[in-house]
């Protein structure tokens, strides 16, 4: 196919002006610019010069040319001109246009690019004023048959594409190839092009067709798989159809059943790779509420997977007798595992028979359920089909430690007791967990206390099988492989009996952990025939089956196969279903290859019309300016046109500023107000320094550098805290100053004012310098309503914890603010103290003190450093430290 | 300093600039007195010049007792011939010597005044007496009296016959551009060269005066009358060629009125140093004293 570039315009008309080219020509010959002015003394020697002055008279060529140029280019940019890279079709204007389309599930990627490509191919067809028939190559969701469409006129062809949608099945190109070949027998066809999706079509097809549009970006689909190996449930696999040569950033989007995002997974893509295998461990309460993953982008019906009973629900199967499967009893067992487990599973109490029949994913047993000796084969032969088995100790498997084959480990004959009247042992705390244990990462609470337990054979593989061990290092959870499935024993009661493991938050989170190891339902079958519930469109979306599908039940002898008859989707019942995911039914994608030699290969891109209007127009503009700047410089208006110039290059000034301002959001910077008193600068910037090192030293957060503020001029919200020292020779604020620092504080800043002025009084007094001086500067700010410091405040506790807030002197009182506004945390906006701060923190280059510190001496600087700590670490984290760390000895401080 | 004139806001507005201009003047007349000597010959003054034996007719006043006591024989103290010359001195002030043509250079008006200044006090400092054509102002001597000079050049405003008389055989120096019709500055010369003065015509000019460096289409304004209608150039490098004929044939008729009174002509830009100017003007002057 010829590609002609095409000019043309939209508004020729506009062309006519170009006549008037000369006569402006003209004028500007007549009219020259200005000349420049000189004040000449020697004035009285020119006046009588002999030359000829009128016929020197001219516009220089050049800048008539410039004007002539600015006057075309307006011209012919107003007139509109178009250029567009158009084609033929080849075929003549006789005989029809066959367009096979491929719209099964892979088409989905990059729908919209083949619904454009198709448009364009439909205006050339109108052109040659020929008919068009759409053949589809995925079966018709309405017969389950390929089935061509037309012949039409084009208009109408164009409004049947913008109304289909890809197929969430796989095409059927042998059958699309042989109603192709149908309908090219009919002879009436003179033009057949292939839409391809990029995955390998039938050569019956392919030989066919005159063109074959595919295009590797449009066309790669992604394939969303679960994989069922891992347990857990948290593996995935997605597979694409080309390997990029970089990284490929993806999203995986968790929705819930009304179509929220409750979670999301990002993903890297490696380079040079089709398939990639990751896990994604969601929380319970989250994983429970997801109803289908999808990858954010492209989104397709391949990359969309429905969560079914088996996704979603571990059902747990807690193993009592008649007696205690309704206990209320607070030593009962069950009472204790119902507690802990009914929150956020599905789960059952009953006799093991009964347990068994059902589909459960993990069962437990409570020591205090007696077994038979049946029922122990029973479960033993449940737990090596795949079952998940979590065992709790207590004196009944004391006393029988031999011959129970239901043991990840080999124990010891009775119990290890640490409490009581024949024991020297106290009850011992719990270990840390290892990071080979499939429980690593849960909090372990120290205030867990084993009294009683039994104990593993010490053989080697214990050491691997421990899940959780006590403080001592003995096993407390263990857990093995048995035949396919696993045992995981728990070496204390469930009950409190031997420990009080079951009133701590690591009980529930403990046997959440080892539930969704388990593997799920995992006999899960269809059983009967299961309606369509919801199923997936060509993008994955779900939806409820619409009158005109022929989508019917799915049954238990059927092997499922992705079709019009059975489309991708959850089936079943709102209580009982199952999803059919696209993925999971489908081969590994192979690219299309073997286009015949005779046919042209086209990509997806646009062949686009390029307005060339903005191009002509900003010439123009560009060169008016150039004949602006000329003509001062004719005029020698030199300084003024360097003027605008220097204007322009400067205009992108304030980028070179916003440079600066990324540079201080990169890092965290400490900030104190200029007083304009060299000295008092230089103690806070020295201070501040010091602070600066203290911080980075012994905290994680980095202090980047100390910066001087002027309120008038300075930014200040890239800064957490600002140190403010009253002098007597600050200023007043200026109203903008006064502004700056009060929106400062109203958007969650934090100002740290310090008067200074101890030595001279006790803070109480209204009277002092420092104070004065501080009503002075803050007439124009409103400071919220301020309290002494009460002994509970953030500030002693939000790193180090203090009774007394130190500087270079002592005792001074701290203010803070009364009511903080919970729109900041309920974090003090303003600080106002006395003790001189930064005098106290203040190091030379030479990491040496500045000042002596009265009367505490080095412990009192260590307290002011601990004070500036705390200070930071509230402007840093807020409140949210309050209540999180120390709480012992908060704890204890309160008596408790 | 201050300076007392009719209208005080002038006055104002020079007194940040005129004392630079002493100073500056000051500096080049320093750096040139350093090299100049007295008369070296004998005649009456105050710096003493030789001792010599007493010979018959020598007044006994003339003898130096307290040499003569030294030695056997009586001596004669002699003292330098000082015979104290007037110098007038002018510089003009109209409106085209406010002109310079780029930045660094100063102004025709500064650079006169400057050489002026410091010729005057490299005349006062070699004894001779300065006055200023065309003011009241009596001829000073003795160095600070370059003070006065420097107070009353304001009111030298232009090249008339008032003022103070100039006194017979001295010298005349006119420091100008001399952009006006010739035929006024040979009539006033010739009536000083009548009475015996002997003169120096010094022509100050910017260098863009002689070279005309402008470019293109320039509209060019009278400086002296700015009411005189303006001259548009279409093209001044065409006509820059005959300007500069026109310029070195004006300085060559000066320099012929000089010649025909026996007067001296010297020309100088306002680039040239005021120190090397100084200097010529000086040999120009001793020359004839």
């Amino acid at each position: 196919m010829m590609m002609l570039p095409d000019l043309t315009f939209l508004s020729p008309l506009v062309l006519g002006a170009l006549a008037a080219v000369p006569v402006l020509w003209w004028m500007l010959r007549v009219m020259p610019p200005r000349p420049k002015t000189v004040r000449f003394p020697a004035f009285f020697l020119l006046k009588d010069l002999s030359t000829n002055l009128k016929a020197a008279a001219y516009t220089p060529w050049w800048l008539l040319l410039l004007r002539a140029l600015i006057v075309i280019l307006f011209i012919i940019g107003f007139a509109e001109p178009v250029l567009h890279q158009s084609q033929n079709l080849p075929g003549g204007t006789k005989g029809e246009v066959l367009l096979v389309i491929d719209n099964g599930w892979a088409s989905a990627s990059g729908w919209k690019a083949r619904q454009d490509k198709l448009k364009e191919y439909l205006q050339l067809v109108r052109r040659s004023g020929r008919p068009v028939i759409f053949l589809p190559t995925a079966p018709s969701g309405e017969d389950g048959h390929v089935r061509s469409i037309g012949p039409m006129a084009a208009e109408e062809a164009e409004a049947w594409v913008d109304r289909q949608k890809p197929q969430p099945w796989p095409v059927a190109d042998k059958e699309a190839a042989d109603v192709a070949q149908k309908i090219l027998s009919g002879g009436r066809v003179s033009y057949a092009v292939f839409f391809s999706d990029g995955l390998a079509a039938a050569p019956e097809l392919l030989n066919q067709v005159q063109t074959v549009v595919t295009d590797d970006t449009v066309n790669n689909p992604y394939i969303l798989r679960q994989d069922s190996q891992k347990p857990g449930q948290s593996g995935f696999s997605l597979e694409r159809l080309h390997a990029a040569l970089q990284g490929q950033p993806l999203q995986i989007l968790a929705y819930a059943d009304d179509g929220s995002v409750v979670d999301e997974l990002k993903l890297d893509f490696p380079a040079g790779k089709t398939e990639y295998a990751f896990s994604w461990e969601m929380l319970p309460e989250l994983r429970n509420k997801t109803a289908r993953l999808a990858l954010r982008e492209p989104v397709m019906a391949s990359a969309s997977l429905m969560t079914d009973a088996q996704w979603r629900q571990h059902p747990v199967g807690v193993v009592a007798n008649a007696g205690q499967k309704e206990g209320r009893d607070f030593l009962n067992e069950v009472y204790y595992l119902r507690r802990a487990l009914e929150a956020n599973n599905q789960m059952s109490v009953d006799q093991l028979d009964a347990l068994l029949k059902m589909p459960l994913s993990a069962l437990i047993l409570p020591d205090s359920t007696p077994l038979t000796a049946a029922e122990k084969v029973e479960l033993l032969d449940w737990v090596q089909q795949g079952g998940f088995l979590i065992r709790f100790a207590g004196p009944n498997l004391a006393a029988n430690t031999g011959g129970d084959a239901l043991l990840p480990v080999p124990l010891r004959y009775g119990q290890r007791a640490m409490e009581g009247a024949l024991t020297w042992e106290k009850p011992v705390a719990l270990g840390d967990i290892s990071e080979q244990s499939p429980l690593y990462g849960l909090t372990v609470p120290h205030d867990v206390m084993v009294s009683r337990q039994v104990l593993a054979d010490p053989v080697p593989e214990v050491f691997e099988k421990t899940w959780l061990q006590l403080e001592d290092g003995t096993p407390l959870v263990t857990g093995g492989k048995m035949g396919k499935g696993t045992v995981v024993l728990v070496h204390t009661s469930a009950g409190p009996e031997w420990s009080n493991f079951c009133y701590s938050g690591l009980y529930v989170e403990a046997l959440q952990r080892m539930i969704s190891l388990s593997n799920g339902i995992s006999d899960y079958r269809v059983q009967t025939a299961l309606p369509p519930l919801l199923l997936l469109d060509g993008f994955g979306i779900p939806g409820t089956p619409d009158s005109r599908t022929m989508a019917a039940a799915v049954t238990a002898d059927q092997e499922f196969e992705p079709l019009p008859q059975t489309p991708p989707g959850l089936y079943g019942d709102s209580r009982e279903f199952k999803a059919f995911n696209l993925g999971a039914y489908l081969p590994r994608m192979t690219a299309l290859k073997g286009i015949p030699e005779s046919a042209a290969v086209e990509t997806y891109s646009k062949a686009e019309e390029v307005n060339l209007k903005p191009a002509f127009i900003k010439g123009a503009l560009l060169l008016l300016l150039l004949e602006t700047l000329v003509t001062f410089w004719l005029r020698g208006v030199v300084a003024f046109a360097a003027v605008l110039l220097a204007t322009m290059i400067f205009s992108s000034a304030p980028a070179v500023a916003a440079e600066d301002e990324k540079d201080l959001v990169s890092g965290i910077y400490l900030a104190y107000i200029e007083t304009g008193d060299q000295d008092i600068d230089s103690v806070s910037y020295h201070g501040l320094t010091g602070l600066g090192q203290v911080i980075t030293a012994r905290t994680t957060a980095r202090i980047k550098g100390v910066v001087a503020l002027n309120p008038d001029s300075d930014p200040l919200a890239y800064y957490p805290v600002i140190y403010w020292p009253m002098s007597e020779r600050q200023l007043g604020l200026s109203v903008t100053a006064a502004r700056n620092i009060q929106n400062y504080l109203s958007q969650g800043g934090m100002i740290l004012i310090d008067t200074r002025d101890r030595q001279f009084g006790d803070g109480e007094g209204s009277s002092t310098l420092g104070a004065r001086k501080l009503r002075e500067l803050t007439q124009n700010i409103q400071i919220p309503e301020l309290m002494s410091i009460p002994k509970d405040h953030i500030l002693t506790r939000s790193f180090y914890l203090l009774d007394d807030f130190p500087g270079r002197y002592v005792g001074g009182k701290l203010w803070v603010e009364k009511e903080p506004s919970p729109r900041h945390d309920s974090v003090t906006s303003v600080i106002i103290g006395s003790n001189d701060w930064a005098a106290a923190w203040s190091k030379d280059e030479g990491d040496r003190n500045l000042f002596m510190v009265e009367p505490g001496g080095e412990t009192q600087r260590e307290m002011a450093y601990r004070f500036g700590i705390n200070l930071v670490m509230v402007a840093l984290t807020g409140n949210y430290k309050a209540d999180q760390v120390h709480i012992p000895y908060i704890l204890e401080r309160i008596g408790q | 300093m201050t300076r007392r004139r009719d209208n005080l806001s002038q006055a104002g507005l020079l007194a940040g600039h005129l004392p630079g201009l002493l100073l500056e003047a000051e500096k080049v007349a320093h750096s040139f007195m350093k090299g100049i000597h007295g008369r070296r010959r004998v005649g009456t003054g105050e710096a003493f010049w030789q001792f010599r034996p007493y010979q018959p007719g020598d007044s006994s006043r003339d003898i130096d007792w307290r040499q003569t006591a030294k030695r056997e024989d009586a001596f004669v103290r002699q003292t330098e011939w000082e015979a104290a010359q007037t110098a007038w001195l002018y510089r003009d002030a109209s409106e085209s010597m406010n002109f310079s043509s780029a930045q660094d250079l100063p102004s025709k008006k500064d650079y006169a005044e400057i050489l002026l200044l410091a010729l005057g006090m490299v005349l006062l400092n070699g004894g001779e007496q300065v006055g200023l054509l065309g003011t009241d102002l009596a001829p000073q001597s003795g160095y600070a009296s370059s003070q006065r000079i420097f107070e009353m050049l304001p009111a030298q405003i232009g090249l008339t016959d008032s003022g103070r008389p100039v006194t017979a055989r001295s010298q005349a120096v006119l420091i100008s551009d001399f952009y006006f019709p010739l035929p006024e500055l040979a009539s006033f010369c010739e009536r000083l060269a009548a009475r015996n003065v002997k003169g120096l015509l010094v022509q100050i000019f910017d260098p863009a005066e002689q070279t005309l460096p402008y470019t293109g289409r320039v509209r060019f304004q009278d400086a002296e009358n700015t009411a005189a209608e303006p001259l548009v150039i279409p093209h001044v490098e065409a006509v820059r060629g005959e300007y500069e004929r026109k310029f070195s044939a004006h300085q060559e008729s000066l320099a012929a009125l000089a010649q025909n009174l026996g007067w001296k002509f010297e020309k100088f830009t306002t680039a040239t140093k005021p120190e090397a100017a100084l200097t010529q003007l000086y040999n120009d002057l001793s020359v004839r004293i």
